[in-house]
């Protein structure tokens, strides 16, 4: 009989120290919105008990796809011309944040930011939303012309249009002068 | 005298009680929203016992257990430099009565537990499935790492 309790707790011990690999990883989701033009940014967190490495990747669905579903998720940044900035390596002491950083030509892109501890069977995921609009705010008021994917076009376009707009000007008004003195001496004349 | 003192504690207790519930006219209520988390929880490993091709492995049993707070899809996968193909025949079932999925396939959910700190953990059994197996039959020890991967449903 003392023989079968000691097996239980003996049993018991060493289920105790099974051992077990965790991580987290949050918020479930970050957006990434913006021109596309320069680096919009976010942060998640990582957890972990102790301090281990883990290493990071980020996985992005063919163009249109958003659902949450890993396995559609087996693009790279490069190939859905986008350039992504984020520690491939981290060194994770209990809580450590990570920046993430996009930026990319225009439209909408749906991916997954990955970290796996190292030589551990455990990895976690957070789903990333990307809207870039190049149009932004510009659209409104000088419409196709800026909604050019290649920027520096867009920004050379509305200097531009307002010179020659204010050369116009400038013509018509030396013209008017010029009539109303035409105006003016007939008058004088008269 | 003894009584007293007794009644002197007693009125102070009394009075501090009144104080207390004079001095504030509302309820102050504190919370700290915890942002929302992926984490899960899976043992580091697996050994089966002897098998020889032909044959079917007896089941593993493992949990995965959600330790976050949202629910979460959970697939497996053989890691990216294993160059053998034994562990290409895992398969793994939820429930006996399910039939054997291949690990390619293979998915499941685990809900997020029902307090926040909690745990829910996900039984799922695995199986070494080597009854059509003609690869390598040399007698010899083998090993393969495999990564659960959890993302939020």
């Amino acid at each position: 009989m003392t023989n079968k309790y000691f097996i239980f707790f003996c049993f018991v011990f060493f289920i105790g120290f099974g051992s077990c690999a965790s991580l987290t990883m949050g918020p479930q989701q970050i957006d990434f919105v913006g021109s596309g033009k320069d680096f919009v940014c976010q942060e998640a967190h990582l957890k972990l008990e102790g301090s281990e490495f883990v290493t990071g990747e980020i996985l992005f669905s063919e163009d249109g796809f958003s659902e949450r579903k890993l396995s559609r998720h087996n693009l790279s940044a490069e190939e859905v011309g986008l350039k992504v900035n984020f520690p491939e390596e981290v060194f994770v002491e209990n809580k450590t944040s990570v920046n993430i950083c996009v930026k990319g030509k225009k439209g909408n892109y749906h991916g997954i930011v990955l970290y796996r501890m190292k030589n551990k069977p455990v990895r976690v995921g957070i789903w990333m939303n990307v809207s870039f609009d190049r149009d932004s705010s510009l659209v409104k008021i000088s419409g196709d012309a800026v909604s050019l994917d290649e920027g520096e076009f867009s920004v050379w376009t509305i200097p531009l249009v307002l010179l020659v707009i204010l050369g116009l000007l400038v013509l018509r008004l030396k013209f008017r002068d010029s009539g109303d003195e035409t105006c003016e001496s007939e008058f004088e004349d008269y | 005298m003894k009584k007293l003192y007794a009644f002197a504690f007693a009125f102070l207790i009394l009075g501090m009680g009144f104080a207390s519930a004079a001095s504030t006219d509302t309820l102050k209520v504190k919370t700290n929203v915890l942002a929302e988390e992926v984490s899960i929880s899976v043992p580091d490993e697996i050994v089966f016992q002897d098998i020889a091709p032909g044959y079917i492995s007896e089941k593993q049993e493992m949990s995965v257990v959600n330790m976050g707070t949202v629910d979460v899809s959970v697939s497996a996968e053989l890691d990216a430099l294993y160059e053998g193909d034994i562990f290409t025949n895992l398969g793994f079932k939820r429930v006996l009565a399910d039939e054997l999925t291949n690990i390619r396939y293979f998915d499941f959910e685990v809900m997020k537990p029902t307090t926040v700190g909690g745990e829910k953990s996900e039984g799922i059994y695995m199986y070494l499935d080597l009854v059509d197996y003609s690869g390598d039959t040399a007698e010899a020890d083998h090993s393969a790492d495999i990564i659960f991967t959890a993302v939020p449903l």
